[in-house]
């Protein structure tokens, strides 16, 4: 073997070199969309049921210090705790809903949702009168005015079910069901898989493809932790009907916003609550019956 | 090209791989990081969360900043058998009421008591109390308001924490023309994911399949056409099945 470099062997070596290198910026591609060193305490955080106390103070102090250094606002997380005795449940007046989605677009300020891409829990069906056809309904309708006439319009939002599809197939328990019918998510925990968007037979589960983007004076700066704090991308979100104020006691966003007055949220343990009396004198149903999800979201009409 | 030694020809191939490592690590790292999507601009989209009431319906005076009692004007006014048709100061109100079409079913017809409603036995009753005269004939949407499941909550749902404001009968309705205006809905659901680009239909704008209309079946696709005129004479339905005689 002659120890001279031959023109084949440096040839041969450069391309090495250069695939090489080319192999490695690629494989350090995702570095490139971090801002400084990966922060060691979020890789290492526990699951929210895991936390103790002192873990959570913690993790929602970086998480603040964090959405400063992101969006220069000045948040608070909180983390409210289920009640005793409190179940919640919503109601819906079909026969009053006028389809405006002025009720997702008072969630979408509420929950800091993504707004490039755009993402609404609530999604507005479009259908025929006379009968439910969840097959032709359309949610992209967008007329000059509504009500159409011979339509109605079908709000759907997560209907926080007893019996969870999306709680079942999550293969890391990063969302489950509170004891007041909530279901959450851990944005911290979940790995982005979506299979709980898949089970979900009301489609009422988003997924963040890409960081969400929001301008900094349309951030709500009252968060909770299980709620509407700032998401990562990569992890799935949805409907927790505004839990950071519903166990505060105040009626979720999408319900003060509604301009007829078709919303109706309560506590089911409570008797003398709004949702009670609509239960039990109103013929209420719930969508998909069939599939045995026991939703605690009821639809009625009344006119 | 020759090197001295294989070790210098090592050495230098090494640095070299080295630089290039280097230099291939610096370009990747210190190009821009990935450009964040545009905020849509959101400045467009106003949402107004007041009541869907007809756009000026008020009377004009009172539009116009001017305070007054009914009294000033109605100080002689007969009591009117047929609807009327608005006027003057009340030109500008939306009247629909449906059956309710008398302007004397609500308003006191008594010119010294033109300040007040009347209910449906006679007795005059002060504009403050407009709740009870809705309540005197939508007494079932009375009863589900009061209990909640009628008209717009804010504030607590839960009553030992905060007070729940609840909406009389006149904020969202309009007691002339108490139907909901129609209003413009607020754009629909943005593209799936991602802003907008260019050559790409925005998510949404084809048509639900569903939704299209159903194309016509081609006639390749039908049979022969029958001339009525050669078409079989069929019997009367039924003519063989009556009863037999006896």
């Amino acid at each position: 073997m002659s120890d001279a470099t031959t023109r084949r062997d440096f040839l041969k070596g450069g391309v090495a070199v250069v695939a090489g290198v080319a192999s490695v910026a690629a494989a350090l591609e995702p570095l490139r969309g971090l801002d400084g060193p990966p922060d060691v305490d979020a890789w290492l955080q526990s699951h929210y049921h895991e936390m103790t106390p002192d873990e959570k103070a913690a993790a929602i102090a970086r998480l603040e210090a964090a959405a400063k250094a992101e969006f220069g606002v000045d948040i608070t997380i909180s983390d409210p705790q289920p009640e005793a005795k409190t179940k919640f449940a919503y109601a819906l007046n079909l026969g009053v809903c006028v389809g405006c989605r002025k009720c997702a677009y008072a969630c979408e300020a509420e929950n800091n949702t993504s707004r490039a891409p755009g993402k609404q829990y609530i999604r507005v069906l479009e259908m025929n009168k006379g009968g439910i056809d969840l097959e032709s309904a359309n949610h992209h309708y967008d007329p000059e005015q509504v009500p159409q006439a011979g339509k109605f319009y079908m709000p759907v939002q997560c209907h926080q079910c007893d019996h969870p599809p999306c709680v079942k197939v999550c293969p890391v328990e990063a969302t489950w069901k509170e004891p007041d019918g909530i279901v959450v998510v851990d944005y911290d925990w979940c790995i982005g898989c979506r299979y709980c968007e898949a089970a979900c037979p009301y489609w009422a589960r988003r997924f963040n493809f890409e960081k969400p983007v929001i301008k900094p004076e349309e951030i709500n700066p009252k968060t909770g932790y299980l709620s509407n704090r700032p998401r990562p991308a990569g992890v799935m979100e949805k409907c927790t009907f505004c839990l950071h104020r519903t166990r505060e006691g105040r009626y979720p966003a999408c319900l003060e916003a509604c301009p007829t007055g078709a919303r109706a949220f309560g506590n089911l343990h409570d008797p003398k609550s709004e949702i009670r009396y609509i239960l039990e004198h109103k013929r209420v149903f719930v969508l998909k019956e069939e599939v045995g999800t026991l939703p605690n979201f009821f639809y009625y009409f009344d006119v | 090209m020759s090197f001295p030694s294989p070790e210098l020809r090592k050495g230098a191939l090494a640095v070299g791989g080295a630089l290039l490592i280097y230099v291939g690590l610096a370009w990747a790292l210190s190009s821009a990081a990935i450009a964040p999507n545009p905020v849509a601009p959101r400045g467009e989209i106003q949402v107004d969360f007041g009541p869907n009431r007809l756009p000026g319906t008020a009377l004009s005076l009172h539009k116009a900043g001017f305070e007054y009692q009914c009294s000033e004007c109605h100080m002689d006014q007969p009591r009117h058998a047929t609807p009327r048709t608005f006027v003057g100061e009340h030109s500008t109100l939306a009247f629909d009421h449906g059956a309710n079409d008398r302007c004397f079913n609500c308003h006191h017809p008594d010119p010294d008591l033109a300040d007040q409603f009347v209910t449906r036995d006679g007795r005059p009753l002060p504009f403050t109390e407009h709740v009870a005269l809705c309540a005197s004939c939508h007494g079932v949407v009375h009863r589900d308001w009061l209990r909640g499941a009628h008209g717009r909550r804010q504030g607590y749902w839960d009553r030992r924490k905060g007070e729940a404001e609840r909406t009389d009968c006149v904020i969202c309705h309009d007691p002339h023309h108490p139907v909901f205006a129609p209003i413009a809905p607020l754009p629909p659901p943005g593209v799936v994911r991602g802003p907008a680009r260019p050559g790409l239909a925005p998510h949404g704008a084809v048509p639900h399949l569903l939704n299209t209309p159903v194309a016509p079946v081609p006639d390749t696709l039908r049979g022969p056409a029958i001339d009525p005129d050669d078409a079989p004479a069929y019997a009367a339905p039924h003519a063989e099945d009556e009863e037999p005689a006896r």
